[in-house]
């Protein structure tokens, strides 16, 4: 290659390069792993407007599920974020009415998921919830080979925060944050 | 078929311009190809998103990951013989990079398997080896690609110097058939774990398109094509002739031989469809083109050469080409220099014989160690002497260093060898130059051309030591 060739070739590539990492570094903070609280909140209104009925999605056991939560639209980067809201609302539906039917004194309930087969493996959990709010998630069965067991970790610190499974990927455990997440809307689904 | 004199041949600086354009172009492509997952990787926070060792690790295990498979797919089509790249960059500098891509390319897998394990050997908690024996054995398809990798060791281990001396090339082509095998059984684990390609469909059918795109074009240019053509065409060994200094002439016809389009100092890869040479190609450098044939002439180097030797006539045989950018189409200066030792002498023959000239445009220098027994000499005097062509035969003794010419006499005054040439060819440095010989000598004459200030790019070297 002609050497002036090569050097706008290198100009361009390494500013290409700059401006995919500057928004890779956005869409780490925006997306990834832990939504910040604020997102949280617009997410419950959006599912006090949702059909009641679309918590029927989180019912049946872990085959039948809805494929829209299989689809890989829901993982990561920015593009996808829109589309992956509106399929996972509807599983916070049945934490909010919970809430109001709560007596002054505090309900601690304890259920366990069915158990979620998936690519790698069974996920099964059981979930704590005090008034309605999910305060513990124990992981019953999990492999935990792979970085997973780590994964979990961070996934139940994220359902926990989130009261629900609206939060993005954790890259390079797709399957096991789809798994996860099954089987949070599975257990929430019998409370 | 060969260029007549009498056709038109562009020549000037904006030819070389436009030459050098697309030169550059294939080769940006080829950064693309590289540049665009490692964006893609970025962009979707790949390297943000590490935070500890084992999430670093597993960062790099992805970027080599997409980077060794954009690689992977260039060092294939490198080598796929396809006809749009070969005729902007010549079969000998694809296959050159895709020899010196090898190693590269296999470090870079190298990395992204041991990046892999040891990422997930710290999450995990366990050893590398623990982790190495978990990943193979709970994934078929991790099996599989660890297995391709040890494949792809042994194909570039055995392609390494030192191996391919000691290798047959019966032993190093049939491990090298390998390879095919060992980028097959790595594509299901890329698929079905890649986290990149899981995560982003976009990313994914772009190296499907790749795939699918270097697979064909390997499919059809380098297995079916010239065998399609070549007995659509019956092509045939009309007749075979011994020529001075163990040197073979072989004449090819068929039906419209014309229609494959070759250009004097053009090279085919000859396949005879003999029960022990079939699988086994050559590469020969068209000599001539008498009367609708293609004249190859061959020099006998042991091996094969010396059974070419005894084909009988009205064999059948396939032609894979025609290849090299060793032609009037790189041509873009007026005045021309060729320069031919040993059986080099084919293809500059050949151009002599069909380069667009006037007289005294064109110079050939003709380095034999014995003056009568020169392949083709009698032709190449002819031709020189019909189209006025200065031609210079230079017999004797090879140079006790490096060099090119012959060993200066007792008596002659001593000169270095680009003087030496530029007494010969005074047009030398605006001359557009073509080299064909033994490597060594060939590198000693562009050394010289070097000392003379010629232009990278009016040298023009036919390697068939490859």
């Amino acid at each position: 290659m002609r050497k002036s060739t090569l050097m706008v070739t290198s100009l361009v590539a390494a500013s290409a390069l700059t401006v995919a990492w500057n928004t890779g570094q956005q869409t780490l903070n925006n997306e990834i792993l832990l939504l910040p609280t604020d997102n949280a909140s617009p997410a419950v209104t959006d599912a006090a407007t949702t059909d009641p009925g679309a918590t029927a999605t989180a019912e049946p056991t872990a085959p039948a599920t809805d494929p829209a939560a299989t689809d890989p639209a829901p993982t990561q980067g920015a593009p996808q974020t829109p589309t992956a809201t509106p399929t996972q609302t509807p599983t916070k539906t049945p934490t909010t009415p919970a809430a109001p039917v709560a007596p002054p004194a505090p309900v601690t309930a304890t259920k366990s998921s069915d158990p979620i087969t998936y690519k790698y493996g069974t996920v099964q959990i059981s979930m704590t919830t005090v008034d309605g709010a999910i305060t513990e998630i124990k992981m019953l069965q999990g492999d935990a080979t792979n970085g997973r067991g780590e994964a979990y970790a961070t996934l139940i610190n994220a359902t926990i925060q989130n009261q629900g499974t609206n939060y993005g990927n954790i890259s390079g455990a797709t399957f096991t944050v789809d798994a996860f997440k099954k089987a949070v809307d599975n257990v929430m689904a019998k409370f | 078929m060969a260029k007549n004199t009498d056709s038109v041949v562009i020549l000037g600086s904006g030819k070389l311009l436009g030459l050098q354009r697309r030169q550059d172009g294939v080769e940006m492509l080829g950064i693309l190809a590289i540049l665009i997952p490692i964006i893609a990787f970025l962009i979707n926070g790949g390297l943000a998103a590490a935070n500890d060792l084992a999430s670093w690790f597993n960062a790099f295990n992805r970027l080599t990951a997409l980077v060794g498979t954009s690689l992977l797919l260039i060092h294939m089509i490198l080598v796929a013989r396809v006809p749009w790249l070969e005729k902007i960059l010549g079969l000998d500098k694809l296959t050159h990079a895709h020899k010196k891509l090898g190693k590269p390319l296999l470090y870079l897998l190298i990395v992204h398997t041991i990046t892999a394990l040891i990422s997930y050997s710290i999450s995990d908690g366990v050893g590398v080896l623990t982790t190495l024996l978990n990943l193979i054995g709970g994934y078929a398809d991790l099996l599989l690609a660890f297995i391709g990798l040890l494949l792809m060791i042994l194909v570039v281990v055995s392609s390494i110097r030192a191996a391919r001396r000691k290798l047959s090339y019966e032993a190093w082509y049939l491990i090298h058939l390998l390879s095919y095998i060992s980028i097959f059984v790595a594509i299901p684990h890329q698929f079905s774990l890649g986290t990149e390609l899981l995560a982003e469909p976009l990313l994914a059918t772009y190296f499907i398109a790749l795939y699918v795109f270097v697979g064909l074009n390997i499919v059809w240019f380098r297995f079916l094509f010239p065998v399609v053509q070549s007995l659509a065409l019956s092509l045939r060994v009309e007749s075979v002739r011994p020529e001075a200094n163990r040197t073979t002439s072989i004449v090819i016809g068929g039906k419209r031989v014309e229609s494959l389009g070759a250009e004097a100092g053009q090279f085919f890869m000859l396949r005879v469809l003999t029960a022990k040479q079939w699988w086994r190609p050559h590469p020969f450098s068209v000599s001539a083109f008498p009367s609708n044939t293609i004249r190859f002439t061959v020099g006998n180097r042991g091996d094969d050469t010396s059974l070419l030797q005894e084909i009988q006539p009205g064999t059948r045989v396939v032609l894979e080409g025609p290849f090299g950018v060793f032609s009037e189409s790189k041509r873009t200066k007026q005045h021309v220099l060729l320069l031919a030792a040993g059986i080099g002498v084919a293809p500059i023959r050949a151009l002599a014989e069909s380069l667009a000239s006037d007289p005294g445009d064109v110079t050939v220098v003709y380095r034999v160690t014995d003056r009568s027994d020169a392949s083709l000499l009698d032709e190449v005097e002819r031709i020189c002497r019909e189209r006025n062509h200065a031609l210079h035969v230079l017999d004797g003794p090879r140079p006790n260093g490096p060099g090119f010419l012959p060993k200066q006499q007792a008596g002659e005054q001593i000169a270095p060898e680009y003087a030496r040439l530029l007494a010969l060819a005074p047009f030398a440095a605006e001359s557009d130059i073509y080299i064909c010989g033994p490597s060594a000598w060939s590198n000693a004459a562009v050394q010289a051309l070097k000392k003379l200030n010629v232009p990278k790019a009016s040298i023009h070297v036919e390697e068939f030591a490859w």
